[in-house]
């Protein structure tokens, strides 16, 4: 279930062979420009540079064919609610807002009884209009949504889960704090599947799960939670005894028997990767801190 | 000067390297101790099973070696454990764990790595050891278990047998020169069970570890260990010699032991003199088999089996139908391959096979929680694609490997009235189905108990009951052995054998050759996701070179009475009734 995606994908690959700070480093010039960005070019051009590192990883198409479904349908209501309901841009003195298409105007309210004022009421007074700005709105946020995630997939897909916490370590996360990160990785598949197994002994047994039984539906999912508590307590005193018969804790340092390299490549990357963030951050201080594109005024913004 | 030498070889090899002394231990608010007075030496290079029921104290006895006890665990403590040459109750865990490696009984929840090679890594790690030599270790870890090749592996992606594997490798990462176990075997098939026990012949033979093993199923065991000790009630009432300590015929009902079936058979030729000594090992049986032979054993003229239960099939329309059933997960992996196959009312099957056969994901269908993705399963006549798993209620029931996951009320007596409460029955209905079902399963004086505060023996009951009062045609049990001993196992088993007389179906999931040979009178064959062989329990089971190569051990007596020229016999009680015509036959 949860190897589909967020999973560790093996592949000789110029990707997986960066140390993987690196790789953790890049994302915060990515991460820079996609929050201080509002220009929908420039956010397809930082999702293509992803897209690029995932072809260059190898990655199969599979493997995330599933995370593109979810954000194809996730675009879809962040762009459908933006046209019709974000009117943020009304806040910005002498803004306008340019209508495409309007489906109930204000002026309308009058000829529907009950309806019309209640949907004032609840748009502010607006009717549904799709918007310009809300359309780009939308995909704006859809472009923000799909950098985020599929950037910081990368990272997981192409990097072994204990070189991601090592390198954590090395950016001063504490060794107790990773290694809780760690054991949450290797019990979640376990824990999901118990759960699964108390549904279905539940309704093995003539539980249904009625609509409009929402007492009924929290009873039953509570006793499933209680069975899964008592359950994890269970194996945390047993891998609490593990960890202590392998000598967790008795030195306050903690040797990795692999250690992380720099390779000469991974050297360039970094300090290309810094000057570009020294680059994105004097620009964005010399406009201000907010609203900065690289493409200014290509398209409407 | 060469016998000098040697007398120095002696000492060295006879040194005690585990030592315990007046042991007495109490869990914290039990009235009862769990350990009484233990004394033992154990030697170092000795190969020494801990045997006794369920709840005898070898748990706890392990947790005390291992000096988990007193350091980490509360209770009170009295006594002196010395485990080479350091006194457990002055020293740091970490410390005694280079002397000494525990593995417990539950390999899922002490592994806490994703990878194989973390997890060995895990304890050099923390010691903080040079790199290279960190890499010495790991190398000497996985080679000695040979998960080497399976290092870059995930942890939950293994079978069972190696992921036992991967505790032991991560114990034995810290160079421990002890090395014990805590019922290592109870939830693998015979296949990994070989496995796990030819890890420890070579970690003992080749490595000189000395192994203490904590079991109560004791037929692989025996050939492996050089002496026993027996505990019950937290005493120690036997520690020897293994063949000295099982002369005594009457441990296996006293302490619930599942004693090897040639071991119970030797216990025969001793009454009539025809040995001296038990036999332990199948080897040995055979060994010592010309010799029965010469003393005159007759063969029987007639053929056995013809007294096993051959319950003619109904002419009734069967319950569960599968036909060209194929099921494979999400990632493509296929765990069915076209069954056909139909169950009909009243009968007691056993669907057999080594972990990983398919036979769970064939029950899984069997009560629609999994629907067939080509093919057909059809339950009473009604395709499972178009119902629900709340449409069998009152069909099929289904209890889970794992009792644990499946009781979720505060009562026992709750936990059983969820089925008929969720039918909507009446209110006097539903207690007094409780009440029934309370008897027939022995339940009644934990009525008010938390379940999951009860043992796995009495939580699996509780499922078992819970599922029985909502009157199903047919009952399915996943793995209902596991973890559990002899007399536990004969009450349970005994218990589906009086339903099934009620008209009951019974299907059980095992890899327990014994308890399918014994109990079932129809026997599923699995492997790879593909029925093998699916008829009356004898034909099935006396399928040597099948049950094989599905990775079944055939049954000892199967093998025995080959040997001896009989026919076919699926328990050694039955090849003695025939021998020497004593004891019922089924």
């Amino acid at each position: 279930m949860f190897r589909g995606f967020f999973h560790y994908v093996d592949q000789p690959s110029y990707v997986h062979r960066l140390d993987p700070r690196v790789k953790l480093l890049l994302l915060i010039p990515i991460f820079l420009l996609m929050m201080t960005s509002n220009n929908p070019l420039t956010l397809l051009l930082i999702f293509s540079f992803v897209i690029l590192l995932y072809m260059l990883s190898k990655i199969p198409f599979q493997r995330y064919k599933a995370l593109m479904i979810v954000c194809l349908f996730s675009s879809f209501s962040f762009i459908f609610f933006g046209s019709f309901f974000y009117f943020g841009f009304l806040n910005y003195p002498g803004r306008q807002m340019t209508i495409w298409l309007s489906i109930f105007r204000p002026e309308d309210a009058g000829s529907l009884p009950i309806l019309g004022p209640i949907i004032l009421w609840l748009t502010e007074g607006r009717g549904i209009v799709l918007t310009q700005e809300g359309f780009f709105w939308g995909l704006l946020t859809t472009l923000k949504f799909l950098i985020t995630l599929f950037s910081g997939n990368l990272v997981i897909m192409t990097t072994k889960p204990k070189e991601i916490l090592l390198s954590l370590n090395k950016f001063g996360v504490p060794i107790k704090l990773t290694f809780v990160a760690m054991t949450a990785l290797r019990f979640v598949p376990l824990i999901t599947e118990e759960w699964y197994t108390t549904m279905n002994a539940q309704r093995a047994r003539g539980l249904k799960f009625k609509r409009l039984d929402i007492k009924g539906t929290l009873t039953a999912l509570t006793a499933t939670l209680s069975t899964l508590v008592i359950n994890s307590i269970r194996r945390a005193r047993v891998l609490a005894l593990a960890m202590e018969t392998r000598a967790f804790g008795a030195n306050e340092k903690k040797i990795a028997f692999k250690e992380l390299k720099m390779t000469n490549l991974d050297v360039g990357l970094t300090v290309t990767i810094c000057i570009a963030t020294a680059v994105i951050v004097v620009l964005l201080v010399l406009h201000k801190y907010a609203g900065y594109s690289p493409l200014k005024g290509v398209l409407w913004f | 000067m060469r016998v000098h030498n040697t007398s120095i070889m002696e000492s060295v090899k006879m040194r005690d390297i585990v030592s315990v002394d007046n042991l007495w231990f109490l869990h914290a608010g039990q009235k009862e101790h769990a350990l009484k007075n233990i004394n033992m030496r154990i030697s170092e290079g000795d190969f020494v099973l801990v045997a006794g029921p369920t709840g005898c104290g070898k748990s706890t006895l392990a947790l005390c070696l291992t000096g988990l006890i007193p350091n980490v665990l509360g209770g009170e403590m009295q006594g002196k454990v010395v485990v080479d040459e350091k006194d457990t109750r002055g020293h740091e865990v970490f410390q005694l764990a280079q002397s000494i490696g525990l593995v417990f009984q539950n390999t899922e929840n002490q592994l806490c790595s994703l990878s194989v090679e973390d997890e060995v890594a895990f304890g050099p790690e923390n010691l903080a050891l040079p790199r290279d030599e960190i890499e010495k270790r790991m190398d000497f870890a996985l080679n000695a278990t040979s998960m080497y090749d399976l290092r870059h592996k995930y942890t939950f992606d293994l079978s069972g047998g190696q992921k036992h594997r991967t505790a032991i490798a991560a114990s034995l990462s810290m160079l421990p020169k002890i090395l014990v176990l805590d019922e290592p075997l109870s939830e693998l098939d015979p296949v990994g069970c070989r496995d796990v026990l030819q890890t420890l012949k070579k970690l003992n033979e080749e490595f000189h570890i000395t192994i203490i093993l904590a079991e109560h199923k004791l037929e692989q065991v025996l050939g492996f260990a050089k002496k026993v000790i027996l505990l019950n009630n937290g005493e120690i009432i036997a520690n020897g010699e293994t063949s000295e300590v099982f002369k005594d015929k009457k441990l296996e009902e006293q302490l619930g032991l599942r004693i090897p079936e040639t071991l119970r058979f030797s216990y025969e030729l001793i009454e009539r003199g025809l040995i001296a000594k038990p036999v332990l090992s199948v080897e040995e049986a055979r060994a010592s088999l010309p010799k029965i032979q010469a003393s005159g054993l007759n063969r029987p003229s007639v053929p056995i089996h013809s007294q096993h239960l051959k319950e003619t099939r109904s002419s009734q329309k069967e319950l569960i139908r599968a036909e060209g059933l194929c099921y494979s997960y999400y990632d493509g992996t296929v765990a069915l391959q076209d069954i056909d196959l139909s169950i009909f009312p009243g009968e007691f099957i056993a669907i057999l096979g080594g972990n990983g056969a398919g036979k769970t994901t064939l029950a899984l269908q069997m009560s629609r929680q999994l629907k067939p993705t080509k093919g057909k399963m059809y339950i009473e006549g009604k395709d499972t694609a178009k119902l629900s798993i709340t449409d069998l209620v009152g069909i099929v029931g289904y209890t889970f490997q794992n009792p644990d996951c499946q009781l979720f009320c505060k009562t026992v007596s709750d936990e059983i009235a969820f089925g008929p409460k969720q039918l909507g029955l009446p209110k006097e209905e539903v207690s007094n189905r409780v009440k029934q079902t309370l008897e027939i399963m022995r339940l009644e004086q934990f009525k008010d108990r938390d379940p999951q505060t009860l043992s796995r023996g009495q939580k699996l009951g509780v499922a078992v009951a819970s599922v029985l009062v909502m009157k199903p045609k047919v009952i399915i049990l996943d793995e209902p052995t596991l973890g559990q001993d002899l007399n536990r196992i004969r009450s349970l088993m005994a218990l589906l054998k009086s339903l099934n007389r009620q008209g009951i179906t019974v299907v059980v999931i095992t890899h327990d050759i014994n308890i399918a040979a014994e109990y079932a009178c129809r026997v599923i064959l699995m492997d790879e996701g593909k029925v093998l062989a699916d008829g009356d329990a004898l034909d099935v089971l006396s399928e040597e070179d099948l049950l094989r190569s599905a990775s079944i051990e055939p049954p000892t007596a199967v093998y025995l009475s080959r040997l001896a020229g009989l026919p076919p016999m699926l328990t050694v009680s039955e090849i003695s009734a025939a021998v020497w015509g004593t004891n019922e036959v089924r």
